[in-house]
């Protein structure tokens, strides 16, 4: 009987207890608030910052921007912090690359850009290399999830098919395609990359894979600029590229 | 056995209580009211007002028993929901806000209690959306717009001895000075008609653009005549050097102008809604290659408006592919439906013609002319095609011509062909001003010094007759004509009831807008008279004086009004 009496006391306050908490909501916690999250744009897990040298005119010390995001506690002033190298990922040497001395994500944005100069050398043209970037914890500062946690550049002189140029961006997982093959500059080629960089360098320009109007402009040029070749050429011999044997052909309209 | 006495005790109490039921039916039959023509009359299907415009609904109905004096109440309904304070056989309505809405008219049978409804759409324009545009030069250059707006009367006609209700257009509203720093120095106005929203299930509510030729080019919003942008901001920071455009082609899916100095800069856009989705680059269109002309197209529907016509510098047409449609019930442009948008193709004709190669003629001006009576007035089949007047060199002989262009994309090689070919010579024009093109009734009307001319193009679709007569005298006008444009009117409850609408400015400051009223050979279609109505200005509307008059023009808004106006 005592027992019985022991059980429904509880039963009583448990459910005396439930009542008050059950009805208690909390949001699902990552961060706190307390602490401003760091976090890089791409995740490391899947994607990496591409730089060749040969996207660049020579001797130029191109400035590679990171996009960087915050969460957690929001700024009510410009956040400053720094980045660093993580040694145990980079194979890159010190001397080929210039972090920047502040970071900034300017107040009241969620997403922000830093850059890193890089020079060119001897062993680019032979290697690639890479450099890990991770973000300095101190006060109120922490790094934000891992996959974002490092912000990886893989830096070469070597010459290799870009990202967009093979991103499956307008087709399906059964039927994979990519617009820059399709509507802008075909198949891929080497020559043809070389010749499309050719163009982008005389007006000092960078194709950063996004930017339609850079694409088709450019595109463009090395499309008139094959016709003026090949009008040079036997009709029966268009220009080659030199490694396949296939001919640069263009398809960008216009 | 003992089974079959229960079920037989159940069956017989089951009858039992069923058989001391009341039966409370009433077996009075009486004769009860009906509608005569089993139909509500004096409201249409649909109407279109512009905002803040008043439209009174006045239904009329006959029941067949208490045809006289029936003991009637009124409901009122706006989009479903019960009007509480309109009790009236008739309901006025007006929004503030342009949109579609559904009022429905009931009318309840006291007596019986029976019910009986209509419904009817309404679409609420936006002041500016359809309308006769007047740009005019102010004495300090400046750029000024006028709007004037048209509204629906209905009125009863007598035909075959029977009373039927007309719909027609009056000009009581003039807005002056409609969009204040619009720019300097004008030249002229051309309409990019937008995508029309077929099935109305994209919820597009801006349907048009009007674009303004001045020192700095302006795309006004079709709704409110706000600029949107000047034309050269859509080159991002990409501008070429010297750019002054001087011609422009634009449709749902593409712009291109031509600069003064040849070239045709080309824009492909992303989104079919929005008007400004696209950019220009500074690389011109064809490696560079000079164009003397590039005219407008319409593009009214996905299939059979791809080509923007232009003329090469050999006096040749040549056909810019223009094929971008958006992807299914979504604006977005289908980015491969616009791979070969921007390339310049030959135009192609059957063995032994070559009616655009090097042409011998001047092409003076070449107008959009798609023809209602061709594709039974349903703009979802119709083709693209021009109308041309020609010049020979050193003359002051004019011909006609009227061809339409079909264009294929066939595994990465588009094709440009004339599917329909037609000429003739017009004789002689002392003093050229302008043309506008009746699309619908296949008839130009050229401008002459300050007379106006009525000449038939094509072919009669019924009899087949070629429309090869003389230029007839339309009128004469008390000052010398600056421009003209047409509103081809085509109601679409009766595609043959409508006289075409011209509007005329003048070099004397005044605009007005006729009706051209033709008689026709009922056998042939050839007109062998017409003669002017004028509509505006008119005894609401008496001052028709808007400056130095640079250019006018026909608003369509929505690309339906082109074959099949809706009232």
């Amino acid at each position: 009987m005592k027992i019985k009496k022991y059980i429904v006391t509880a039963l009583v306050c448990f459910g005396g207890f439930s009542f008050f908490i059950s009805c208690e909501e909390k949001g699902l916690q990552v961060n706190d608030n307390e602490h401003s999250y760091i976090s890089f744009g791409r995740d490391m897990t899947k994607d990496t910052t591409t730089v060749s040298f040969k996207a660049y005119n020579e001797g130029l010390e191109p400035e590679i921007p990171v996009a960087v995001s915050i969460s957690g506690k929001l700024q009510d002033e410009d956040l400053i912090f720094s980045v660093s190298v993580d040694e145990s990922k980079t194979t890159l040497p010190t001397d080929l690359y210039t972090l920047p001395e502040k970071c900034v994500i300017k107040k009241g944005q969620l997403v922000d850009s830093i850059y890193i100069k890089l020079k060119n050398s001897t062993i680019l043209s032979e290697k690639i290399m890479v450099l890990a970037l991770k973000v300095d914890e101190k006060e109120g500062v922490k790094q934000g999830a891992r996959q974002h946690s490092r912000a990886f550049i893989t830096v070469t002189d070597q010459l290799f098919k870009p990202d967009w140029w093979s991103v499956n961006d307008i087709g399906s997982m059964n039927t994979p395609s990519n617009s820059v093959k399709d509507y802008y500059l075909g198949v891929y080629l080497e020559d043809k990359y070389k010749m499309f960089l050719d163009e982008l360098k005389k007006d000092n320009m960078v194709f950063d894979g996004v930017n339609k109007q850079v694409l088709r402009k450019y595109a463009l040029k090395l499309k008139n600029t094959l016709k003026n070749i090949n009008a040079q050429r036997p009709l029966a011999d268009p220009l080659k590229d030199e490694k396949t044997g296939l001919v640069i052909e263009v398809p960008v309209a216009g | 056995m003992r089974k079959i006495f229960k079920y037989l005790a159940v069956a017989i109490l089951c009858g039992t209580i069923s058989g001391c039921l009341d039966d409370k039916n009433n077996y009075n039959y009486e004769n009860l009211n009906e509608l005569q023509r089993n139909e509500i009359e004096g409201i249409k299907n649909g109407y279109s007002i512009t905002v803040d415009e008043k439209l009174t609904i006045t239904p009329i109905f006959k029941f067949t028993i208490d045809s006289i004096q029936p003991d009637v109440s009124y409901e009122w309904y706006l989009d479903g929901k019960l009007l509480p304070d309109e009790h009236g056989a008739s309901y006025t309505f007006s929004s503030s806000k342009s949109g579609t809405v559904e009022i429905t008219f009931s009318v309840m049978d006291n007596k019986s209690g029976v019910k009986f409804s209509r419904s009817t759409t309404v679409k609420i324009r936006t002041l500016y959306q359809r309308g006769w545009v007047v740009l005019s030069k102010g004495t300090d250059n400046r750029s000024i717009l006028h709007f004037i707006i048209p509204s629906t009367v209905t009125y009863p006609v007598t035909v075959d001895g029977k009373v039927t209700n007309r719909d027609s257009l009056v000009y009581h509203k003039v807005k002056m000075d409609v969009t204040p720093s619009l720019g300097m120095n004008p030249i002229g106005l051309m309409e990019n008609v937008g995508h029309m929203d077929y099935y109305s299930e994209l919820g597009i509510e801006v349907y048009d653009e009007l674009l303004v030729r001045q020192e700095k080019w302006a795309e006004l919003n079709g709704n409110t005549l706000e600029r949107e942008v000047f034309t050269y901001e859509e080159f991002n920071k990409d501008l070429p050097a010297n750019f002054s455009p001087v011609e422009a082609a634009m449709t749902y899916s593409a712009k291109a102008l031509l600069d003064e100095n040849g070239y045709i800069y080309w824009n492909n856009k992303i989104d079919a809604a929005d008007f400004h989705s696209g950019f220009y680059t500074s690389i011109p269109a064809n490696n560079g290659m000079k164009f003397r002309r590039l005219f407008q197209n319409f593009k009214f529907n996905n299939f059979f408006f791809a080509v923007i016509p232009a003329l090469t510098e050999e006096n040749t047409l040549v056909g810019i592919f223009d094929a971008g449609v958006p992807k299914d019930r979504t604006t977005t442009m289908h980015e491969n439906s616009t791979k070969l948008s921007g390339n310049v193709y030959a135009i192609t004709e059957e063995a032994g013609k070559e009616h655009f190669q090097k042409m011998s003629q001047e092409v003076v001006d070449m107008l959009p002319a798609s023809s209602g009576k061709k594709w039974r007035y349903d703009i979802s089949i119709a083709k693209s095609a021009w109308v041309a007047l020609m010049k020979e060199p050193g003359s002051n002989s004019y011909g006609l011509r009227y061809f339409e262009l079909t264009s294929k994309d066939g595994n990465g090689n588009a094709t440009i062909s004339v599917s329909d070919y037609f000429e003739k010579v017009i004789g002689t024009i002392s003093s050229y001003k302008d043309m506008t093109v009746f699309n619908n009734k296949m008839y130009v009307v050229i401008a002459e010094g300050n007379k106006l001319w009525y000449c038939q193009y094509g072919k009669d679709t019924e009899s087949g007759t070629e429309y090869t007569g003389p230029m007839i005298l339309l009128g004469e006008m008390p000052s010398n004509i600056v421009s003209i444009s047409a509103h081809d009117l085509v109601p679409s409850s009766a595609p043959t009831s409508c006289h075409g609408q011209l509007g005329v400015g003048l070099a004397d400051g005044t605009f007005c807008i006729y009706e051209v009223i033709e008689k026709k050979a009922p056998t042939t279609g050839i007109c062998q008279e017409v003669t002017l109505g004028k509509l505006f200005p008119n005894e609401v509307v008496k001052d028709n004086n808007f400056g130095n008059i640079v250019d006018v023009l026909y608003k369509l808004g929505r690309g339906f009004d082109y074959m099949s106006f809706g009232f």
